[in-house]
């Protein structure tokens, strides 16, 4: 029997290492606001200069939040099944994170406009805050306003089918039960 | 003089780029100054895994940079409080250092823990061998009486 304790040892190493190497790990940070609250902020809107938004002004809905630029050639990318997922009736905020602001408003008028509205983090204060490295980043909000899922990276129709739909139908059913549970007790 | 002029230049070519870090930052002490590069080679940049935000030249590891030197000198923070405010926003990815606690553990205490149990292994094998000589060597005695 110990005969055969080298084998199974070995065997046992190839197995680890084989989940280990090919668990598609894309390099990502998991990050440490999952199930906290939004960060404190008060920003301007991009389509509105004039106007603040603050982190209540997103609590409420399920809702995607999209970290985006106009230098980001990835956001480029995705920007088209944003658009679809909108259309879908997905509600998305934008954040214009380290842009300026007249190109990110000429990206938008141009490639036409996703998001419900877009927060300007000019200064990246908010990005930094919410562990952004780079763009774009997606946040999922539930309807208490938690962030219950960062994905990182570009959102194609594959990524949203296979990883991302089914956290964000998990939410939606969330919300309609809260709000069921709400009738019965009204 | 020319010939000088060109020379210098020349040299100028190959000190320039050795500046990796171009921020120029204002500290109030030296302290201060030690800190900041205590602790940006301790954090490691996010966007480029094997690089400390001191090393890297990612935008992100810039903004990290700034951003210990906005909490070290202007909010007075201490080590700790800039390590946990980069904790709070970017988890335990940011340390180069991991902390001993939680999962982490594993990390710490894997390597003693193989090693003991390498040392018992061995400890075994030897006794069960010598027990194995001693035996072999009673045979011979006892085979070699007549």
């Amino acid at each position: 029997m110990s005969r055969f304790a080298p084998l199974a040892i070995f065997i046992a190493l190839c197995g680890l290492f084989y989940v280990a190497l090919f668990r598609g790990d894309r390099g990502e940070i998991p990050s440490p606001l999952i199930n906290h609250p939004l960060p404190v902020f008060a920003l301007p809107t991009l389509e509105n200069p004039e106007t603040t938004v603050t982190n209540e002004s997103l609590v409420g809905q399920v809702a995607l939040l999209n970290v985006w630029a106009s230098w980001c050639p990835a956001c480029y990318d995705e920007h088209p099944y944003l658009l679809k997922l909108a259309q879908k009736g997905v509600l998305i905020f934008g954040m214009n994170y380290k842009d300026k602001l007249a190109e990110a408003t000429a990206w938008l008028s141009k490639m036409h406009s996703p998001f419900h509205f877009n927060i300007s983090d000019e200064s990246g204060k908010l990005g930094l805050d919410l562990g952004v490295y780079g763009a774009p980043e997606t946040f999922f909000l539930d309807h208490h306003g938690l962030i219950r899922y960062k994905h990182i990276g570009v959102i194609t129709l594959e990524i949203w089918r296979d990883e991302l739909a089914p956290i964000y139908d998990q939410l939606k059913a969330e919300q309609v039960k809260a709000a069921a549970k709400a009738g019965v007790a009204i | 003089m020319i010939r000088m002029i060109s020379a210098l230049l020349l040299l100028c070519a190959f000190v320039m780029p050795s500046y990796s870090m171009i921020d120029a930052y204002q500290f109030e002490t030296p302290a201060q100054e030690q800190r900041f590069f205590e602790l940006t080679s301790e954090l490691r940049c996010p966007q480029c895994q094997n690089q400390t935000i001191g090393d890297s030249d990612a935008t992100i590891a810039q903004d990290l940079r700034k951003e210990v030197h906005r909490l070290l000198v202007q909010e007075n923070a201490s080590d700790e409080a800039i390590i946990d405010f980069m904790l709070t926003r970017y988890g335990d990815f940011i340390l180069y250092m991991p902390r001993f606690e939680g999962v982490n553990l594993i990390l710490w205490l894997a390597p003693s823990l193989l090693l003991l149990i390498g040392l018992m292994v061995v400890f075994v094998l030897v006794r069960n061998h010598r027990r194995v000589v001693n035996e072999s060597e009673l045979e011979q005695q006892q085979g070699g009486q007549p």
